[in-house]
């Protein structure tokens, strides 16, 4: 099989009673799943799944952009996100993921370009606003942060992961104390996932903090196969106490 | 016709959203719904890049050295790298359909220009392969990069003058000693005629000494200075048959050697036309050291001051040594009619 998946899965026929229907939605929120434990290819595969049942679920084209992104393919991300965007023009989600890929491939001036460009749609969503703010976390905190807010207020039942997500991009621009108020929310929803134990580990880590152990254990046992997450953890238990001040 | 985005109701037979601009129909035959991936070996090109546009290094600079920096770390030069076999890149980033008409064309080329390799015909195919191979490896993406003519012009020709160079070398490396030449020599009994092309091979230590009879690649003498009675007018590399072994004394009789009182047949071992006319002088013949041969091959002499070449002479220009033996003949390759594998 191509993903990796359940090769015994019957083809055609009637389906006994109380077998899983492999519909787009389940394979949604496989995705979903797997790339809350951090493994992005078997998410995309997933997400890929979802367009192959039907190529006009839109959450599919935007899963896809999404873990492109997250595999580092930014350039990949962006041709991807033009692709989609010929099935959903002016889409201010993929323009925002586009500005992501942008910004990630540290070419600023587009970031900023479709970022503008994305939050002057309507039906504005979450990751609208955390692009913006990771745009501008580094020059102009103050309205990455606005930013931020405005993707929580404007999550609904995606808080979780959006203050998640909000957690991320604080960790990956060093603002570790804010990072670390999200993901603990965020755990508290997402208690069965290994990449918001993992983010709220390395950020207890960064500074010092001896829960950075816990978490990390949390995730480890979540997800046993993830090595970044045992070199972590290795990492971590192994430091002295110099390392640990200086939040190495 | 309800729009799967936004559920806007739209008229019948539109095919996107009148609200969202969504298409309302698409079969996943029509549409490809697996992204592009990047290969693992670009990663590190890409942070390269990614790190000179963070840090804004070349924003400084002029554009020439921004556009060179950009070419030297892009994956066009990997890929140019990798098009030494033509198509490489391309396969490996699954765009081989691209060029696939062309690294046909390519091997066609190649196929003709190593059946016809050392004649004219060769040479203008060997050309072609050359500028084939050469396009393929700059359409993978250097043509896009570089926008000026005369850039591109210089750039075809510095991909020519490498692909050149690895068409030289290629050969050398497979074939250890790969090289080719001409005889001076007809020998009937075995087909050749003066003039015939031989492909030569570096002869392995284990195959020396060499038999009675097989033909080398020997560097020309160079005795044009030391020897002013005898004036060679060969300048390259040219093929000649060993006659006779280290230990051994070769003498001519009228057409024929004589190798330790033992005439050779004149059909196999022919005698150049230039020892015809002037043999060796000594009762004995001409006496072979250790690791060196007795080498024939014909040239042109130009005597001065003497009535006839001297022995001294005629040694000097037939005693090749081991270290002059640039290579064992192995295939007939010209003329055509007469191409065939060597007997070892």
């Amino acid at each position: 099989m191509e993903f990796g998946g359940d090769d015994t899965e019957p083809k055609g026929g009637a389906k006994s009673p109380g077998e899983t229907v492999r519909d787009a939605e389940y394979y949604y929120r496989e995705a979903t799943k797997y790339w809350l434990a951090a493994d992005f290819e078997l998410a995309l595969r997933n997400y890929s799944r979802i367009l192959e049942q039907n190529s006009t679920i839109f959450e599919g084209w935007a899963g896809q952009v999404l873990m492109l992104i997250e595999l580092g393919e930014y350039r990949e991300a962006g041709v991807w996100a033009d692709k989609a965007m010929e099935l959903f023009p002016e889409n201010p989600e993929l323009l925002a993921l586009k500005a992501l890929a942008c910004f990630r491939d540290a070419k600023l001036e587009q970031a900023v370009a479709y970022s503008d460009n994305s939050v002057g749609k309507e039906n504005l969503t979450p990751r609208v606003w955390l692009t913006r703010a990771e745009i501008f976390l580094d020059r102009k905190g103050p309205i990455a942060e606005g930013c931020i807010n405005k993707a929580i207020r404007c999550a609904s039942k995606l808080g979780p992961i959006v203050k998640l997500e909000a957690g991320r991009l604080l960790r990956r621009k060093r603002n570790y104390v804010f990072a670390i108020r999200y993901l603990k929310e965020a755990v508290q929803d997402l208690s069965r996932s290994p990449l918001a134990w993992y983010e709220l580990g390395c950020c207890q880590a960064s500074l010092g903090l001896s829960e950075a152990t816990s978490s990390l254990e949390q995730c480890v046992n979540l997800r046993p196969d993830w090595t970044e997450a045992k070199d972590m953890l290795h990492k971590v238990g192994n430091r002295g106490f110099f390392r640990r001040l200086m939040g190495k | 016709m309800r729009c799967a985005r936004c559920e806007f109701e739209n008229i019948p037979g539109q095919t996107r959203c009148i609200r969202c601009g969504s298409i309302l129909e698409a079969g996943s035959a029509v549409i490809d719904i697996y992204p592009p991936r990047m290969p693992a070996w670009r990663k590190p090109i890409r942070a390269v890049r990614r790190w000179a546009r963070t840090q804004r290094v070349l924003s400084r600079m002029p554009a020439t050295v921004q556009r060179g920096f950009d070419l030297v770390v892009s994956d066009s030069l990997v890929g140019l790298m990798l098009s030494i076999i033509p198509g490489l890149p391309h396969l490996i980033r699954r765009r081989f359909r691209e060029v696939r008409l062309l690294v046909l064309l390519w091997f066609i080329l190649l196929c003709a220009s190593l059946f016809f390799y050392h004649s004219p015909t060769g040479a203008v195919l060997i050309g072609l392969t050359l500028a084939v191979h050469a396009w393929i490896a700059v359409r993978y993406g250097l043509v896009e990069e570089i926008r000026g003519f005369g850039e591109r012009v210089a750039l075809v020709l510095i991909v020519v003058i490498f692909l050149a160079l690895v068409y030289w070398a290629v050969p050398r490396v497979l074939i250890r000693g790969f090289g080719g030449g001409y005889t001076s020599l007809a020998i009937p009994a075995r087909n050749i005629s003066r003039g015939d092309y031989f492909l030569v091979r570096h002869v392995p230590r284990a195959e020396e000494p060499l038999p009675r009879g097989t033909l080398v690649l020997i560097e020309p003498p160079r005795i044009r200075n030391a020897q002013r009675d005898l004036r060679l007018n060969q300048r390259q590399r040219m093929i000649g048959q060993i006659i006779g072994l280290a230990g051994e004394t070769v003498r001519v009789e009228g057409t024929a050697y004589v190798i330790g009182g033992q005439r050779l047949e004149p059909s196999q071992f022919p005698v150049p036309h230039w020892l015809q006319q002037s043999p060796p002088r000594a009762v004995t013949g001409i006496a072979v050291p250790d690791h060196s041969y007795f080498v024939s091959t014909d040239y042109a002499v130009a005597v001065h001051g003497h009535a006839a070449v001297t022995d001294q002479a005629i040694s000097n220009a037939c005693i090749a040594r081991t270290s002059d033996i640039r290579g064992r003949a192995f295939l007939h390759w010209w003329p055509l009619s007469r191409r065939r594998f060597m007997e070892q």
